[in-house]
């Protein structure tokens, strides 16, 4: 095997460790800006906020076989989906004889939150068919996605609704308005924040972006590739200057601290030699 | 004083890096990774730094072959997402507005790789070797990411610098990363 096929034997295998502690809905996303949203749909939509359509259900099924159940992806119809719930194949309980599986998120009225906790996201049901589905303990995580309305700060949490309360979950933002959490219970799940929901900041459509929002942005984008362009173009120019001045001048110690067996020549570049 | 200049390079490019998240994050404010304005503005910073930190001694570029190889860089960036949509999720449908987004997200992409796998990959090379290379610039390209997306992107965003570093290697030209790095962020809109 030679070097190349070495180091892409090798990256191909921390890609792998990447992708397997990542989170399952990781976006693949490794850069550039966020994905402009539509604005948020609210059950019940605060004053000035932008109207939209009704939030929508997530649904998903799997099939029972022997007992062990299916992988179970279900996400809102909304771009992007305002809740997104993965579980693992054989994470459920269900009873004896069941066939299939069906588990929904489903967009209900908000529910009282505690003193400095405040809703950033509408209340979803998650509830599973047949209901008396439970999930099993351990084994790889079942995951719950929600979208927050507002990219506001300080990052808020993925909570559950039990006992008259909001409990937090252990969260990870996933982009500017996006979290996720372990799901390991049926039930009222929602995005809250420390501080008030702003209608100022909400994502999507109905936000005041610092972008701007008309052709502006598009154009001072442009402009700013083109920069970016007239920079690497008069970069190679200098290069190619100094790539002269070292050929006319073979005697030049300036690059004696430099060791050529250091530099990665890839292979068939030495057999060009 | 040019030798001295060129073992500060390495340093110098992760300080404008550095820099440039810096000022990414202080342009965007609440609007974060949605803001447009922040992002030409970081995307014109990492162009300066690269261009500030470019080596003179660069081999000549295979561009054509860097296209292919960033190509195929791309696929396997994009496999996990796309048979996971494909099989169990299915295609996010596009709405309005691709075009413009686009356009951020090449610009952007295209100045981190210039500053990541072209010019600081380059002068670490030639103090240290491709391993160390591939090393330093995949944990800046993860890093650079946390203020913005947040800590939870890091690990892949590090693996995915691996690879982008390895493709940089393999190919002897930057264009093979830049290439795949904008391809996979431009799939990112049906792989959602």
């Amino acid at each position: 095997m030679n070097r190349s096929a070495r180091l892409v034997t090798a990256a191909l295998l921390v890609l792998g460790v990447g992708w397997s502690i990542a989170p399952r809905s990781a976006l693949p996303l490794y850069d550039g800006i966020g994905f402009p949203d539509e604005p948020y749909r609210f059950v019940q939509r605060p004053a000035g906020a932008q109207e939209t359509k009704a939030p929508t259900v997530a649904h998903g099924t799997a099939s029972v076989t022997g007992a062990v159940t299916g992988s179970v992806v279900a996400a809102s119809a909304e771009v992007a989906p305002q809740i997104s719930l993965y579980i693992p194949k054989g994470k459920l309980a269900v009873p004896s004889g069941t066939s299939k599986v069906t588990v929904t998120g489903t967009p209900v009225q908000p529910i009282a939150t505690g003193h400095g906790q405040f809703l950033w996201s509408d209340v979803y049901t998650v509830s599973a068919s047949p209901g008396t589905t439970q999930f099993h303990a351990g084994g790889q995580q079942a995951t719950i996605t929600m979208r927050a309305a507002s990219g506001q700060r300080p990052q808020p949490s993925i909570a559950y609704y039990a006992g008259g309360s909001w409990h937090l979950l252990p969260t990870y933002a996933q982009g500017q308005d996006i979290y996720i959490a372990e799901l390991n219970r049926f039930g009222q799940f929602a995005v809250v924040g420390r501080n008030p929901l702003l209608v100022s900041q909400l994502s999507g459509g109905g936000r005041k972006s610092s972008g701007g929002g008309s052709a502006v942005g598009l154009i001072v984008g442009i402009g700013a590739g083109v920069v970016v362009v007239a920079l690497f173009v008069l970069g190679r120019m200098r290069r190619a200057r100094a790539r002269a001045a070292e050929d006319d001048d073979e005697n030049e110690d300036e690059l004696a601290d430099d060791d050529p067996d250091s530099v990665y020549v890839p292979d068939d570049e030495e057999d060009d030699r | 004083m040019l030798g001295a200049y060129r073992r500060a390079t390495p340093y110098v490019g992760l300080l404008g890096l550095a820099a440039a998240v810096a000022l990414r994050v202080q342009l965007a404010g609440s609007a974060g990774a949605q803001s447009e304005l922040a992002a030409i503005w970081f995307a014109a910073a990492l162009g300066v730094v690269a261009l500030v930190t470019q080596q003179a001694d660069v081999p000549s570029a295979r561009v054509v072959r860097g296209l292919f190889v960033g190509l195929a860089g791309a696929a396997v960036l994009c496999l996990p997402a796309a048979i996971r949509h494909v099989a169990l999720g299915g295609i996010v449908s596009p709405t309005d507005g691709y075009a413009r987004w686009a356009v951020f997200v090449i610009v952007v992409a295209v100045a981190e790789e210039a500053l990541l796998r072209g010019s600081l990959f380059r002068a670490i090379e030639q103090r240290a070797g491709v391993a160390p290379a591939i090393t330093v610039t995949s944990v800046a390209f993860g890093l650079l990411h946390a203020p913005v997306y947040g800590w939870g992107v890091v690990p892949l965003d590090i693996a995915v610098g691996v690879w982008l570093g390895t493709l940089r290697a393999v190919s002897g030209t930057v264009a093979a990363p830049a290439v795949a790095h904008a391809v996979a962020d431009l799939a990112g809109w049906w792989l959602r």
